[in-house]
This record gives C-alpha cells, structure tokens and sequence, in this order.
C-alpha cells in the first residue's frame, strides 16, 4: 500500500514543481544563512558585507577584501549557486508527502554536514582567507547553517505551492477513503 | 554528532605547560593584583619550590607582555587606519585602512576580554600608546596622495611584520590556553593585513 501511495503523490508532482520548490528553497536558505551572518556581523562590530567578501576570497583570494562590490557579487553568485544547486536535489528527493517536519530535520543535517564539510575540507586548503573570518566567528558560523538547512526544509512546502494544490487535497492522498474506518 | 559538533566548535586549545623568560619590563607591567593571587592559591598546600613559584610569576609576566604588544599594536593601527582612511587616494588604499581598522578593533575587544580574564592591566601604558599614536600619526600627517598611501601601506607591513614574528615566538612558547587562543584567532588576521599591504605595494609600483 504503501508503493502505491508513493506512486499516486509522486504521480502529482512534476519536474517542474519539485525544481521549482527547490530553487525558491534554495534561494530562501541563501537568504537566511547570509542574512544572519551579516547581521551577526553587524552587531559585533565588522564590516556586514565581510561574509560576501570572505566566500568572494574563493575568487579572487585576499584581495577579495578591498576590491568590494565585485568580490562581493562573487560571494553572492556561490552562496546563491550552491543554495539553489543544494535545493534543486533536496526537491527531488522529496516527495509531495514527506513531511515538512521531517524535511527540516534532513535539511539542518545537510546543513551541519555542508558545515563540517566547509570547515574541514573546503576553507583551510581553498579560502584560507575565509577561514580565519570563521575562526572568530564560529558558533555564528554553525547557526547560519543549521539556518541554511532550515531553509532547505521548506521545500516540500514551496512543492506543495507550485502544484497548486490545497493542504486538503494533501490530505486526501495521505488518508484515501477507501482505507477510512467505515 | 553533539559530541562531534562540541568538539569542532571549541577547537583545537592544546597547551604545553612550559615557563616562559620574562623580561623585567613584563613584570612591572603584570598587575600588581596578579602576585598576589599566585601567592594565596598556593597557601594550604605543600611548600613550592622557589623554582616553581618563579616560573609562575614568569609565565604571567610573559602573558602580559605579549597581551600589552597586541594591544599597543591594535591602537597603533586603528590609528594610523582611521588617517588613513580619511587621506588615502585610491578606494582599494581606503578599503584596506578600513579592513586594518575594524579588524583591529576586534582584535583589541579580545585582548581586553584575556586581559581581564588573566587580571592583567593594559590601561597602565597609555601614555605609551599616545606616543606610539603620535610618532606614526605625524610621519602620515604630512605625506599626501600617492606618498601618503605608499608610506601608510609601508607602515602597516612593517609593523605587521614585526607583530607577526612576536606572535610567532610566544605562540611556540606560550604557557597560556588562553593567549594561545587568541594568537590562534588573530594571527591569520594580521597576516592577511601584511599579505594585502604588501601587494597593494606591488600595486602602487606597477
């Protein structure tokens, strides 16, 4: 039974939606994780667009950080690349019917495993200039990407949205009349 | 995954418990509350050796020197930053003088925050500072243009040289989980700043 309800809400989920729900998830976790790290550098004291700037290092090295507007729409270009890059694949893994419980819980685990990732493998050997930005932001840094992953859990939510359908009809799919107690 | 997500986020703060030479300069700069404190944690306990009671006191007067040079340094440049800032010609110069500024306002709220933590008084050499600020102040002060931003950028890789191989050395003797710490974080930093002055340098030449 089970197969089948997967096949009857997978049948109602098109390419289409699920990459149209990742992308707007994509660019939603973008948007949470950068905003907050630049806020969060605001308030202690740092330039905001230090974060644009330091994954704009990923480019164009140290001097990311006083060539400005252009190292900063680097930055922007891979937080948004990589978000909507991760979103698109967190859309096609999702079905209409995951939960969007569930598929937060898988986005924050994306997001802490993009973290560890970053913080392991891609910053010391590929943006050293970033990497020491994070050394004195690290707790911040974690958060903008439990955050980010947050954001990615929204997908199911922005799937549901681009087929057009309403919560009850969700409903209607997870609970078929014919298996209603009588 | 908690253990391994606490374990990354306090990172690496491994300390070799080594006593450090401290000169007699550092000794009068550690506060005088500081001995004390060594002194009374030791009472109730077995007697220590003079031996190990003075490589306390060195360790601590090791601590405050390289703190009091961090932040000489930090003041040093958010001055000669903040000048810069407003004389420099070019928007790359202005950015950089802007990046030495805020990064050494951060660098200094970290060393008074060790400082405070390890009863050690920075306030004690102002008058230190203010002649520091004003030496660098009027070399600056009265170059404009192109020799403005050439000397400033000379300046501030000098100096970063200098700060730089200090915090080398203190790194490898340091005694202190906490000033090892704080070198952890803002050496990168201050390399970075040499790193750029040093080729904004290359710049203005080529």
């Amino acid at each position: 039974m089970a197969e089948r309800f997967d096949t009857i809400a997978d049948a109602n989920v098109s390419w289409g939606a699920k990459f149209g729900g990742g992308i707007v998830a994509g660019l939603l976790a973008a948007v949470l994780m950068m905003g907050f790290m630049m806020a969060y550098s605001s308030v202690i004291g740092a330039d905001p667009t230090m974060p644009l700037k330091a994954l704009g290092a990923l480019v164009y090295g140290v001097e990311a950080l006083v060539i400005g507007t252009v190292a900063m729409a680097a930055g922007a270009g891979i937080q948004l690349g990589f978000s909507i890059m991760l979103g698109i694949l967190f859309g096609i893994a999702m079905s209409r019917r995951t939960s969007v419980i569930l598929a937060m819980l898988l986005g924050i685990l994306v997001g802490i495993a993009t973290w560890w990732a970053m913080d392991l493998y891609v910053l010391p050997f590929m943006d050293p200039t970033m990497e020491a930005r994070v050394a004195l932001m690290p707790m911040a840094y974690f958060v903008a990407h439990v955050l980010f992953g947050i954001g990615l859990g929204m997908t199911p939510l922005f799937i549901r949205a681009f087929i057009g359908r309403t919560a009850r009809d969700t409903r209607r799919i997870e609970n078929p009349p014919e298996l209603l107690p009588i | 995954m908690a253990a391994l997500v606490g374990a990354a986020l306090s990172g690496c703060s491994t300390s070799r418990q080594q006593p450090t030479a401290a000169s007699s300069n550092a000794s009068a700069i550690a506060s005088p509350a500081a001995r004390p404190v060594t002194a009374a944690a030791t009472k109730g306990k077995p007697e220590p050796t003079h031996a190990a009671l003075s490589s306390e006191v060195s360790t601590k007067s090791g601590s405050a020197k390289i703190l009091l040079q961090i932040h000489q340094a930090d003041l040093k440049e958010i001055a000669i930053g903040q000048v810069a800032e407003r004389k420099a010609s070019v928007s790359e110069v202005q950015a950089y003088a802007k990046q030495l500024v805020d990064d050494h306002t951060s660098a200094d709220q970290q060393v008074v925050t060790v400082a405070k933590k390890m009863n050690v008084h920075l306030h004690d050499t102002a008058a230190k500072d203010g002649r520091h600020r004003s030496m660098a102040e009027q070399k600056l002060n009265s170059a404009r243009g192109p020799d403005f931003d050439r000397l400033f950028l000379q300046q501030a890789s000098a100096d970063h040289d200098r700060l730089i191989k200090a915090l080398k050395q203190e790194r490898e003797d340091a005694s202190d989980d906490d000033i090892e710490a704080l070198i952890d974080k803002i050496l990168p930093i201050f390399e970075q700043h040499k790193e750029l002055a040093q080729m904004l340098i290359k710049k203005e030449q080529a």
